[in-house]
């Protein structure tokens, strides 16, 4: 029965990816997008031309990852992520196929080490910044584990948080609580300071400032949104 | 344990992750149980590793290491 079920779910996965694919897309054009911090150092950022790596809560995936990853593409410049060897990596792998972002799969319960050496080769060998979330690939949600932290440290790549805030979403069941803006939401962005980090910073101290820089930044764009909350609970 | 320059450097490096003194590794010392290494510091430890001994780890040699004794033995086969 197990197994019938997974090769159900094995064959339904490309066509639930093909038909969710356009309709995502579709759904963050009709996003308001406004910059209420940080996007003349975001600008100046990608114009430099360097890689860096973009960290943001794993709920914020679609409202602050997607628009800040569609900016850097425009630019020509290349992106890669990480995604777990779950089927949810599995989806999200085939949703993130026709852009250009390299993936690398792991997390912290399978793979994870290896995931995070790929995602450093793809920083350092072909210069492509990293989107990451560093309370992923399955919580705590709001919780920074310190892979992302390192592998800044370990770059010499700007940490660059970011946050956002929609006035009207979709919260999904998930563990993150995944934040989809409704069709022609307003979404308050937010990015801040990078930072490099020294090799001998500590990781778990640079995580926990991390998560605080997230949370402050998420409540920047919600003060600036003037609606309900739907950045986080 | 031997105690060339590479496998001096080595052992540094687990002792600076770990927070262990050189003196308390053996070849035995297990790298999760005895060290607490998590993947994060598993990522540090490698990157030092290679940055400071001018290597490179695959990824299927890494899934083998559980020991301080693995990690010596790795990167003497390169």
């Amino acid at each position: 029965m197990a197994i019938a079920s997974d090769r159900l779910l094995r064959a339904v996965l490309p066509v639930a990816a093909a038909l969710a694919r356009p309709l995502i897309f579709l759904l963050a054009r009709t996003w308001r997008c406004r910059w209420v911090a940080g996007e003349e150092r975001l600008g100046a950022l990608l114009a430099a031309g360097r890689p860096a790596v973009f960290v943001f809560w794993h709920h914020g995936l679609y409202s602050a990852g997607y628009p800040v990853l569609r900016r850097l593409l425009a630019t020509g410049a290349g992106a890669a992520s990480l995604v777990s060897q779950s089927r949810d990596g599995d989806l999200a792998a085939r949703l993130a196929r026709p852009l250009d972002l390299a993936l690398a799969r792991g997390s912290t319960s399978r793979g994870g080490l290896a995931g995070l050496r790929h995602l450093r080769r793809l920083l350092l060998r072909e210069g492509r910044s990293v989107f990451a979330a560093p309370d992923g690939p399955r919580g705590p949600a709001r919780v920074a584990r310190p892979g992302t932290i390192i592998l800044a440290q370990t770059t010499g790549a700007p940490l660059v948080p970011v946050a956002a805030v929609a006035n009207r979403a979709w919260r999904l069941g998930s563990w993150d609580r995944l934040v989809v803006p409704k069709p022609f939401a307003r979404v308050a962005l937010a990015v801040g300071e990078p930072r490099e980090l020294a090799r001998s910073a500590d990781p778990q101290e640079e995580s926990r400032r991390l998560g605080e820089t997230l949370d402050a930044l998420e409540l920047l764009c919600e003060g600036a949104i003037g609606g309900p909350r739907s950045g986080g609970d | 344990m031997q105690d060339s320059p590479r496998h001096q450097a080595a052992l540094e490096v687990v002792a600076e992750v770990s927070g262990r003194p050189v003196g308390e590794l053996t070849s035995e010392t297990e790298l999760v149980a005895d060290l607490g290494v998590d993947s994060a510091k598993a990522l540090t430890m490698l990157v030092e590793l290679e940055d400071r001994l001018g290597i490179e780890i695959d990824d299927e040699e890494v899934t083998e290491l559980s020991t301080v004794g693995d990690v010596l033995r790795a990167i003497e086969k390169l």
